[in-house]
């Protein structure tokens, strides 16, 4: 059993009508009626919808052209049987011609879509029997047997032109040959040999056509399969791009985004590579002040040492000499200087840290104004003193001297920047809460609350790498002679011995700020708050 | 009259010191570091004593306080051109240890002066 199925599949299987497939492996058909069946079952309902929609014009022309050459065998009829013409052209243009005519106005109203095949069949049937009337009526009036020939055109339209379905046209034209053979027996006596001859033409059509009508039905099928896989493939293809387009416009979205967050990096890190820098140079600046300051306490101990005997030789000379001696002034000389000498000792050593002062609550706003009053007497016409004090900024614990002294120093620079052309000498006190990020630029400052006083001069200004080396001592950029160079250094000792900054901004020509930040004290910030 | 010892490493210091002091009519010893600064603080025995802080073998905070040890009221003039910390700080340590007068260095002949007559008149 299993072996004869196996059989029947391969037949099947070897394509014995040489049909194309379509290639796919959900393709398959009912061998019979051709239909659908499978995984494809579900196309059979649009394909005939499809079919119906591409055939019926086709089948109108077809009908059309039918009904012409149907009409014009008229001449045919009255040339071969004058006398029975009558009776022919009434099976042909009474009843036949006037049935395909019915059924060419049938195609044009919308129940046609839903009866066609049927009609096609019955047409096909019904003509076929036309013919079959005529073949009878001629045989018996004139033992004709020629218009056999015509259901072979009827076959020939039937299977191949009016579109009918393999199944259809099948069923109809097995049916003509089965009326011909009740007619031609029991209705005509055809000779046996007629009879042969016109069943090997029919039946010979009968599969030709059924041939025919089979290998169009296949390629319809496969044509409207091979369609809808396109379609469904386009369908793919387009959601596939636009799938990607999508995906395209998302990447896109994440790369600008990820090039921004990059871009942000990138300037971030620049800014951390500069500020680290900056802190570097501060470091290296930290470093060079306290060697410095450690090779100072050194230096002036030596220094102390070798003027004492100086200083002590120099006045007992003095003291032995009279008021009118020769030598007393050459000794004063040597009195002075090393005075001046000592009084460097104690500026390096003010400026290295090595001395404890006297550290009290100050409020800068008095000395300030101290300051200025002594400063205001000696300072040209053509400087002008500006001042913008608050006046509750709470105090600094601090030495009074010391506080003197930068403020002094820093005026006393402003007014020699300024000595040439004259300006504006502005000072400035205020508060200032210092967090991390206003910390740019102010080396060694901690959080907190500050003093902020500012000194801004509006001279000659200085370029960066002068800015660089200010605080260094012995650094000048004054004449020979007038000035020691330790001032600012001195500055920068005493402020950031009190845990406080010094900050400088400066452009050639354009003046310099000076501000220096010191802690506002506690206890009295604590007060105040 | 009145006997003083001056210690200190430097031999100017010391030299101007005593030339200073004898015009004055003091009777002067001196001793250029701690150790032999207490030996002849015992055989000599000064009214008063001037010492250098910083010195080698014996500095000058040590020297006091032993010399006190030995000495309760004797009277000690220290000096300093300060160092590593301040002349100011090493003085008033000094004066923590029993120094009676502390002088930064250089010191002014009158500083000094006023300050030997002042503790010996006591």
């Amino acid at each position: 059993m299993d072996m004869t199925k196996s059989l029947i599949r391969n037949i099947f299987r070897m394509n014995l009508l040489g049909l194309p497939s379509s290639g796919r492996d959900d393709w398959s058909l009912n061998s019979l009626t051709l239909n659908f069946t499978g995984n494809i079952k579900k196309y059979e309902i649009d394909f005939r919808n499809d079919f119906f929609n591409r055939s019926l014009n086709p089948f109108r022309v077809s009908l059309i052209l039918g009904i012409i050459i149907f009409g014009i065998f008229a001449f045919l009829d009255a040339i071969l049987f004058p006398e029975l013409k009558g009776i022919l052209w009434f099976i042909r243009f009474g009843i036949i011609t006037p049935l395909l005519v019915l059924v060419l106005v049938f195609s044009f109203t919308s129940g046609f879509k839903k009866y066609m095949q049927l009609a096609l069949s019955a047409i096909m049937f019904l003509t076929g029997l036309g013919i079959i009337a005529m073949i009878i009526v001629t045989a018996r009036r004139a033992d004709h047997y020629t218009y056999y020939a015509g259901l072979i055109l009827v076959f020939i339209f039937g299977y191949a032109f009016i579109k009918a379905r393999f199944i259809y046209a099948s069923i109809a034209g097995w049916s003509i040959v089965l009326a011909y053979e009740i007619a031609a027996i029991w209705m005509s006596d055809t000779p046996i040999e007629i009879l042969l001859n016109n069943n090997y033409f029919f039946i010979s059509a009968n599969v030709i056509g059924m041939f025919i009508a089979y290998s169009m039905e296949h390629s319809a099928r496969r044509d409207f399969y091979m369609r809808n896989l396109l379609e469904k493939e386009k369908e793919k293809v387009q959601d596939a791009n636009i799938t990607l387009e999508k995906r395209v416009n998302q990447r896109t979205r994440q790369l600008t985004a990820a090039n921004k967050d990059l871009k942000n990096e990138i300037e971030m890190r620049q800014q951390q590579e500069r500020e680290k820098a900056k802190l570097e140079d501060q470091l290296i600046q930290l470093q060079k002040m306290e060697t410095i300051g450690t090779l100072a306490g050194g230096i002036a101990h030596d220094f102390n040492n070798i003027l004492t005997p100086i200083l002590g030789y120099t006045e007992m000379a003095l003291d032995e000499l009279g008021e009118d001696d020769v030598l007393k002034s050459d000794i004063e000389q040597i009195s002075s200087a090393a005075t001046r000498g000592k009084n460097l000792v104690q500026q390096i050593l003010t400026f290295s840290r090595q001395m404890d002062f006297d550290k009290k609550p100050l409020n800068l706003e008095n000395i300030i104004m101290e300051v200025l009053k002594l400063i205001r007497a000696t300072l040209p016409s053509n400087i002008e003193i500006r001042q913008d004090l608050n006046t509750d900024t709470g105090t600094v614990l601090a030495d009074e001297t010391q506080m003197h002294q930068i403020i002094m120093n820093l005026c006393t620079n402003a007014y020699h920047a300024m000595k040439d052309g004259g300006g504006v000498l502005s000072v400035c006190l205020d508060n200032e809460e210092v967090d991390s990020r206003s910390l740019k630029g102010t080396a060694k400052i901690q959080k907190g609350s500050y003093v902020k006083l500012s000194i801004r001069d509006t001279g000659h200004g200085m370029d960066k790498r002068t800015q660089e080396r200010i605080f260094e001592p012995f650094f000048t950029k004054k004449e020979v002679g007038s000035g020691t160079g330790l001032g600012l250094s001195v500055v920068h000792g005493i402020v950031n011995n009190y845990k406080g900054s010094v900050v400088v901004n400066s452009e050639p020509g354009k003046g310099a700020t000076f501000i220096i930040y010191l802690p506002r004290h506690k206890e009295e910030f604590e007060k105040a708050s | 009259m009145k006997k003083i010892l001056i210690i200190d490493d430097e031999q100017d210091i010391l030299l101007m010191l005593r030339k200073m002091l004898e015009r004055k009519g003091f009777d002067i010893d001196m001793a250029s570091n701690g150790v032999e600064g207490i030996k002849c603080m015992r055989k000599y025995e000064p009214d008063l004593v001037i010492t250098d802080i910083i010195m080698p073998e014996k500095e000058g905070l040590e020297t006091i306080r032993e010399m006190i040890k030995i000495k309760a009221d004797l009277k000690i003039i220290a000096m300093s051109g300060g160092g590593k910390v301040s002349a100011e700080s090493y003085l008033k340590i000094a004066g923590m240890f029993g120094a009676s007068k502390a002088l930064t260095k250089p010191f002014s002949m009158k500083e000094m002066l006023g300050a030997v007559t002042e503790l010996l008149e006591e």
